[in-house]
């Protein structure tokens, strides 16, 4: 067990609230650290005794293991924290041999931008914020599915990670916004391997009920659902949920703000849900959340 | 001593300004007639001498004609108050070019002392090309200037008793930059004082307030405008005398607002909420904090008009390393600003209204990966608020009349969590967030940055999505940018094709022109709002929606009530304009002040029928999120 799982057992040692636990998961700290898949990975109806509080958010997503659920209040949601990657799709800054692109399909239109291109060169680079740094890693991509091949660079950005990616390496990407209207502007990101794995998926505003309809041919076979089971309000007064994700048997459910492992696919992503709240103009819940392969990301030094 | 003017000839003169005049505004009745002069005008010739004790000046202009009306002053001194030593309109019959100018002075003092020599031409033709000679004892006759035009502007005031007199100069120029003017009050009673201004007006324009004794009778207070270069040409200014009978109270007087075409019964023309005052001059800070009368906002340089009504928005925006969100780099943006003006000027929604928009592509900031209407911490999120509240990105003094917009990645809900939204604005209100940074390129296409715009700036002018704003009701009866049937693409290719209506269903298939209640016949599509009428031979059912639209942009950058103004209401609810003003004044912190608006805005949007939670939020921390998205 990590340091970081240890101090965890310890807070909830002390914990006085009874509540149920959704589950513990390590994984290597190390920076660059290859991420294992490991047999103790399992599925999220395990539960045991735990914390109330608010886990750390400096963890590892398999060592937060999400929030515990509380019963019999209904505490303040805490703060949210940023999408942990998002990705951009940009032609001008293409650096490749290949001849840039003129355009790419524009996300908002029809069924959005969906590509398959091979990994040129791979930048890493860090940007200074007001506070703090932002880490980037420009993604150099020849566009295979189109003749002629053209250029173009995806920019993935975070506070903490970096997409491993490797000159050669061949993906599918795809972006859709869905504009339907007045609260549902659905968004998604997502990068396939290859094989077809999902390595990275983003998704934001999405209606819970029209998920599958307007997104979800992106990540075949997820299921998006919530709980009923109010955890947290938000600052404006809005219920939050739990975000419920299935391909099959079993359940990962994560609670609205909070990060846990899930086996999805047959593979282990962390799961950070972003939010899952009923707004107060729209009458179904709304989630944004990210999957990420295990193995895709890691922490640069 | 002078040569003196006849009465009778200064006031040929005066009947030639009239005549020709692009501006000069007279009384019809001489009697009370206390408006001075308009125009446009570049160049004074000006030199300054100093004469010995007996010494004797003689200045004329040459090369007159009837176009070229000169007229010529001396002064004594350089500083701000001067005396009239001597003066002169036309040189009278006895000269073979009667409409030039001459002067001849003798220094019968007992010291040395310093002149100034003056000479400018009447307005209302291209300027007077002349020379300009003296005579000294010392050097005999010599040309001082040859060939000058001369395109300063002069007229005479007129006043019963003593008065105060403003003037101010108004930069117009058609290049750009102010014009740097000096101007000239002159009492051309011998001895009198008369007064001089460089710099005294906004930027490097002058002002002049002093009391003079202009009498009513004998004409004797003359304005003197040009440029400070005297070798100038292309600057245009106006130089206005501010004192006389305002009935409307808006600072501009009767007599001018005669000639520039706007009402002197009603303190804003056009009813866009800047009054009269405010698109001549510029917003007077007072109107902002109360007390300091210093700070004229310099706004005119963007083209408010007085009679049509203008919409200011300023756009900052974001810049990462590795795209720019500056709308202005899309080489379509000047297109997008010509379609803004053709929505405005065609739409037949506005028919009987001209609204000019005024779009200014300002400040650039580090880009963060979210923007929010409020505070979420981290260093990855933006508070609008915080940064529009930072005078190095947006000028407080502009809170009254522009609308904000910052133009950045994502986009965060007022709870601070991330979202997929591209923009969010702020309802009957000024603030509006782009945020493209998930779509093309990460800025957006060009069609999709120019309609999210226009949609979001539609909120701030207090339109609704007109019922279309669920999945399951927009219709194609309402050909709008505020439907979100056509909110990111807009309802057309066509030019308007982003605007708000097309003024009738015939542009988008399937919807004809024959109304019933809610809808265009024969389709079956139906206006989630009744209140389709026929419009130009058309049926439209947007008008209903339009009659709400209100051009007014919230004093202080809060609100405003039915085109009122902090600083002048004289139409509008003069009960609130009071009672938010008792907060500057009073130096009230800002929260109860934005408590105090918010509820007031939000009465106002349940009296136009908007439905809180449906229409509209409020955000319950900081009060000011009344936003649709």
């Amino acid at each position: 067990m990590s340091s970081r799982g240890a101090a965890a057992v310890a807070l909830a040692a002390v914990s006085t609230v009874a509540c149920t636990e959704t589950r513990s998961q390590d994984r290597p700290s190390e920076p660059g650290a290859t991420f294992a898949i490991t047999s103790s990975e399992v599925n999220s109806t395990e539960s045991a005794a735990a914390s109330c509080a608010a886990p750390s958010m400096e963890g590892d997503v398999c060592a937060r293991d999400g929030r515990l659920q509380c019963d019999g209040e209904r505490p303040a949601c805490p703060p949210h924290t940023a999408a942990p990657v998002t990705m951009g799709f940009v032609v001008a800054p293409y650096v490749g041999s290949s001849p840039k692109c003129a355009a790419l399909p524009d996300p908002l239109e029809g069924r959005g931008l969906s590509l398959i291109a091979a990994v040129d060169v791979v930048e890493q680079k860090v940007f200074p914020l007001e506070r703090g740094e932002q880490f980037e890693t420009w993604v150099h991509l020849t566009r295979t599915d189109v003749a002629p091949k053209c250029g173009f660079m995806v920019n993935f950005r975070s506070l903490s990670e970096r997409p491993r990616l490797q000159p050669g390496t061949r993906l599918q990407l795809a972006s859709r916004s869905v504009q339907r209207a007045h609260t549902e502007l659905p968004g998604i990101n997502v990068v396939t391997s290859e094989a077809g794995r999902v390595l990275y998926a983003l998704v934001l505003s999405a209606p819970v009920a029209r998920f599958a309809e307007d997104l979800g041919d992106l990540v075949p076979g997820l299921r998006v659902t919530t709980s009923t089971h109010v955890v947290c309000t938000g600052s404006d007064g809005s219920r939050a949920f739990s975000l419920e994700l299935s391909t099959g048997t079993g359940t990962c459910r994560v609670e609205s703000q909070t990060s846990r492992c899930c086996t999805l696919w047959n593979r282990s992503y962390e799961v950070e849900a972003l939010n899952v709240s009923e707004r107060l103009l729209s009458s179904v819940p709304e989630v944004a959340f990210t999957l990420r392969a295990k193995d895709f990301f890691y922490r640069p030094e | 001593m002078s040569y003196g003017a006849g009465t009778s000839r200064a006031y040929r003169c005066v009947l030639l300004a009239l005549l020709g005049a692009i501006g000069v505004v007279f009384s019809s009745n001489f009697a009370r007639a206390e408006y001075v002069l308009s125009d446009y005008g570049g160049t004074v010739w000006r030199k300054t001498y100093t004469l010995a004790v007996n010494e004797t000046l003689q200045l004329q202009t040459v090369g007159c004609s009837g176009n070229e009306d000169t007229a010529m002053f001396l002064l004594e001194g350089t500083g701000p108050t001067r005396k009239t030593r001597a003066w002169n309109d036309d040189q009278g019959t006895g000269f073979t070019e009667p409409f030039c100018s001459y002067i001849v002075f003798t220094n019968t003092s007992t010291a040395t002392k310093t002149y100034q020599a003056v000479a400018t031409v009447y307005p209302g033709g291209p300027g007077a090309t002349v020379d300009i000679t003296s005579w000294r004892s010392s050097t005999g006759w010599i040309t001082e200037s040859s060939g000058v035009t001369l395109r300063g502007v002069v007229g005479k005031l007129w006043a019963s008793g003593s008065v105060t007199h403003e003037t101010v100069g108004r930069r117009q120029t058609d290049s750009g930059g102010y014009s740097d003017t000096v101007l000239y009050l002159i009492d051309t009673n011998l001895g009198a004082i008369s007064a001089y201004d460089d710099d005294s007006g906004l930027g490097p324009l002058s002002r002049i307030t002093a009391s003079l004794p202009c009498s009513g009778t004998t004409y004797n207070c003359w304005l003197v405008a040009g440029h400070y270069s005297q070798t100038a040409t292309n600057y245009k200014f106006e130089a206005w005398g501010r004192a006389g009978p305002d009935a409307d109270g808006d600072g501009v007087q009767d007599a001018i607002e005669a000639v520039k075409g706007t009402r002197a019964d009603l303190s804003d023309t056009d009813g866009d909420g800047l009054s009269d005052y405010e698109e001549f001059f510029g917003v007077p800070a007072a109107s902002l904090v109360g007390t300091d009368t210093s700070v004229i906002m310099p706004w005119e340089d963007t083209g408010a008009s007085p009679t049509n009504q203008d919409l200011f928005v300023e756009i900052d925006y974001m810049i990462a390393s590795d795209h720019d969100h500056n709308p202005a780099l899309n080489s379509n943006w000047p297109n997008h600003l010509a379609d803004l003006t053709q929505i405005f000027a065609f739409d037949p929604s506005f028919s009987g209204r001209t609204i000019w928009p005024h779009v200014q592509v300002s400040n650039s900031m580090p880009e963060t990966a979210y923007v929010t209407f409020g505070s979420c911490g981290g260093s990855d999120t933006t508070n609008f608020y915080a940064r529009k509240s930072s005078a190095a990105y947006f000028n407080p003094l502009r809170a009254s009349v522009f609308h904000y917009s910052i133009w950045g990645h994502s986009h965060k809900h007022t709870n601070c969590s991330v979202s997929n939204w591209i923009g969010q604005a702020e309802i009957w209100g000024n603030d509006i967030i782009s945020a493209l940074g998930g779509q093309t390129n990460q800025v957006g296409s060009t069609t999709v940055q120019r309609v999210n715009f226009i949609h979001e700036l539609g909120h701030n002018l207090s339109l609704s999505h007109n019922g279309n704003g669920s999945s399951s009701a927009n219709s194609c009866v309402h050909a709008s940018v505020m439907n979100y049937r056509y909110s990111n693409f807009g309802w057309g290719s066509q030019l308007r094709g982003s605007g708000y209506s097309n003024g009738t269903c015939s542009a988008v298939a399937g919807c004809a022109n024959t109304c019933a209640a809610n809808r265009c016949v024969p389709s079956t599509q139906t206006s989630p709002k009744a209140g389709c009428s026929r419009n130009n031979g058309s049926c439209d059912c947007d008008r209903a929606e339009w009659a709400l639209v209100n051009l007014d942009v919230p004093s202080s950058g809060l609100m405003s009530f039915s085109g009122c103004q902090v600083s002048n209401c004289s139409n509008g609810d003069e009960v609130a304009r009071a009672e938010m003003r008792s907060f500057f004044l009073e130096g009230a912190e800002a929260s109860p002040l934005l408590e105090w608006v918010a509820e007031r805005r939000q009465e106002l949007l349940l009296e136009r029928g908007f439905q809180e939670n449906v229409d509209f939020l409020v955000h319950p921390e900081n009060q000011r999120a009344y936003s649709l998205e």
